[in-house]
């Protein structure tokens, strides 16, 4: 952007934060850089509005009585409220910064917004986060208490935004699909094309919603009915196998080291793709059904010689 | 414009900040500090406002006098408060750092956005040593450690010099030397067992992680259905269908990861090359079915 340019928008905002209300002639008076014919001076206002709109400024504009426009920005609006953040508060809003990398430049950016200071130095934990991708316009329909509507797999849908769950190497909708009735989740690198959002307001998360266990393990989809599976673990993998289906599986722990656990199955083909992921450090115990299940799935392989 | 709003309110809350210390903040030179903040100050909103006052003495220091413009911060675009949020939660989720401070951060940052308090989550996972590895890497100590290594399918014991831990897709790895390998490893956390630390080493320098080079190149014909593997994996699509089938070529880590990878896919993935690969999969559910009873 052209530096008379910068200092004229910078100019434009100073002005209609300070001022309550603007009209056309006013502001040329104020803001050196404008056209002195009205009309180009007009559309000049017209095309400098839809700049700061796009830098996440709104100029609003309402029309008087005796037909003039006046024009103003909403001090509520512009500036963040006051966070008021104590010593110890800015020094983890700093650490946050340099620990955790949410997939692009923006929290850098973020950051020094809110006054802070970034330091590059070396942590010895740090989080990368997956892509954000069209979060933002998630994250705006959230603030905004309004449903997004997008397409996902071929189809149109409307969603209530409850919460963005980062999970297992994905970021995540969580809310109430509208068209469905019931709570849903949405990888949000799968949604196709753009995301708008619905009427602002009408959206209530539900109370005592707990966004962190909103999404199930991948066995525990509600795709199909319940089966308590029981799978035997070798002691190589038995405490990686714990690690993620959790202790309350455990059902006996052998001298060896090798485990039995037992867990709630609704979505088989995620589970068979946990078990197979295991090798021959786990045998599928019961029930029946479930064991016979893997036992095809491999023979379909074990004959196959391509 | 962006950098001129961001600016004006971070040099008044910092009174006395140097040109150079800004220019080094906001990823710019000092002649452009300069520009900028000149321009801030030659904004002249008429007769019966203040402009915003602010100067740079000879040091290069930058002041500004109470009631200059732009003093708070503007408000975060969704982009930057989504960050943030996301930023806040990963932190509480890791060891080490101040829970109570991040805690009422994240609630103060989540008014201040308009969100909910748990609008935003990131879930990690848990090694059980995360904690024990952080702690070596600060005191630039050694690891001894039994680490399973997936590509192989085998328990290994390794002296490593751990350089730091890094969550990628939500999942912590270390990245370590390795000096049975004479090499740079990154090994899933959760994967790691018995970690007795012994002598102080020397670290050296960071680089970026390359991936293994004698990875085997393994051509799939995938159904729709089998996408996942393409975005689970660095991959080169071949060929697709409009039915959303295609073909992939994918980077094979280790025997271990290529059964794994099959026999998830199931008989339907067809093997396109090389050869062999059909008789590694065949032999794998072979030595699977034994489990079962049903070997050969």
């Amino acid at each position: 952007m052209a530096t008379d340019r910068v200092e004229r928008l910078c100019t434009l905002v100073m002005c209609l934060l300070g001022w309550d209300r603007l009209t056309r002639a006013q502001i040329a008076e104020r803001v050196p850089g404008y056209p002195t014919n009205p009309e180009s001076m007009r559309a000049q206002l017209i095309r400098d509005k839809e700049t700061l709109a796009e830098e996440g400024v709104d100029v609003h504009a309402e029309s008087q009585p005796d037909g003039t426009w006046v024009y103003w920005i909403d001090p509520e609006e512009f500036y963040l409220p006051e966070l008021d953040l104590t010593a110890q508060e800015e020094v983890a809003l700093a650490a946050a910064a340099v620990a955790v990398e949410p997939g692009n430049g923006t929290l850098r950016d973020a950051l020094l917004q809110l006054g802070g200071v970034v330091t590059d130095g070396a942590v010895p934990l740090r989080t990368v986060l997956p892509e954000m991708g069209v979060l933002d316009a998630m994250f705006d329909a959230q603030v905004r208490r309004g449903p997004v509507m997008f397409s996902y797999k071929g189809k149109e849908r409307a969603v209530e935004p409850w919460a963005l769950l980062s999970q297992r190497g994905w970021w995540y909708l969580v809310g109430f699909e509208r068209g469905a009735g019931a709570q849903r989740s949405f990888r949000v690198d799968r949604v196709e094309g753009p995301v708008t959002i619905g009427t602002p307001g009408s959206v209530v998360v539900p109370a005592g919603f707990e966004a962190r266990t909103a999404i199930p393990a991948p066995w525990q989809l509600p795709v199909g009915e319940s089966v308590e599976a029981v799978v035997d673990v070798d002691p190589a993998m038995a405490a990686v196998a714990v690690g993620e289906v959790g202790e309350d599986a455990v059902v006996e722990r052998f001298g060896n080291g090798s485990v039995r656990l037992r867990f709630a199955v609704t979505h088989r083909p995620a589970f068979r793709a946990w078990v197979l992921g295991l090798l021959d450090h786990a045998e599928v115990v019961g029930p029946p059904s479930l064991r016979a299940e893997i036992v095809e799935w491999l023979e379909a392989m074990a004959g196959a010689e391509r | 414009m962006r950098r001129v709003l961001a600016m004006i309110p971070w040099v008044v809350a910092r009174d006395g900040a140097t040109v150079d210390e800004i220019a080094a903040q906001f990823g710019t030179t000092a002649q452009t500090v300069q520009r900028d903040l000149s321009l801030a100050m030659c904004c002249e909103v008429g007769a019966n406002l203040d402009h915003v006052a602010m100067w740079v003495d000879d040091d290069g220091r930058v002041y500004a006098a109470p009631g200059a413009y732009f003093d708070r911060p503007r408000r975060l675009t969704p982009a930057q408060g989504v960050a943030v949020l996301a930023a806040v939660d990963a932190l509480r989720q890791v060891p080490g750092g101040d829970s109570s401070a991040l805690s009422s951060l994240a609630g103060k940052l989540a008014a201040a956005l308009g969100a909910a308090s748990n609008a935003v989550a990131v879930v990690l996972d848990e090694p059980p040593l995360l904690e024990v590895v952080r702690a070596a890497i600060e005191r630039g100590e050694q690891l001894h450690l039994d680490y399973y290594s997936a590509s192989r399918d085998e328990l290994t014991e390794r002296d490593v010099d751990p350089l730091r831990v890094v969550a990628f897709g939500n999942t912590w790895q270390l990245e370590a030397w390795c000096h049975l390998m004479g090499d740079r490893h990154r090994i899933r956390a959760a994967r790691l067992t018995g970690v007795p630390i012994e002598h102080h080493a020397d670290a050296g320098p960071l680089e970026a992680f390359e991936p293994a080079e004698h990875a085997l190149r393994v051509v799939l014909d995938l159904t729709a259905d089998q996408r996942w593997v393409a975005e689970r994996h660095p991959h080169e699509v071949l060929a697709s269908r409009s039915d959303g089938a295609m073909r992939v070529a994918l980077w094979a880590a280790g025997p271990a990861w290529l059964e794994r990878l099959l026999l998830r896919l199931g008989p339907d993935a067809v093997i396109v090359e090389p050869e062999n690969v059909a008789v590694l999969r065949r032999d794998a559910a072979r030595r699977l079915l034994g489990l079962y009873g049903r070997g050969d």
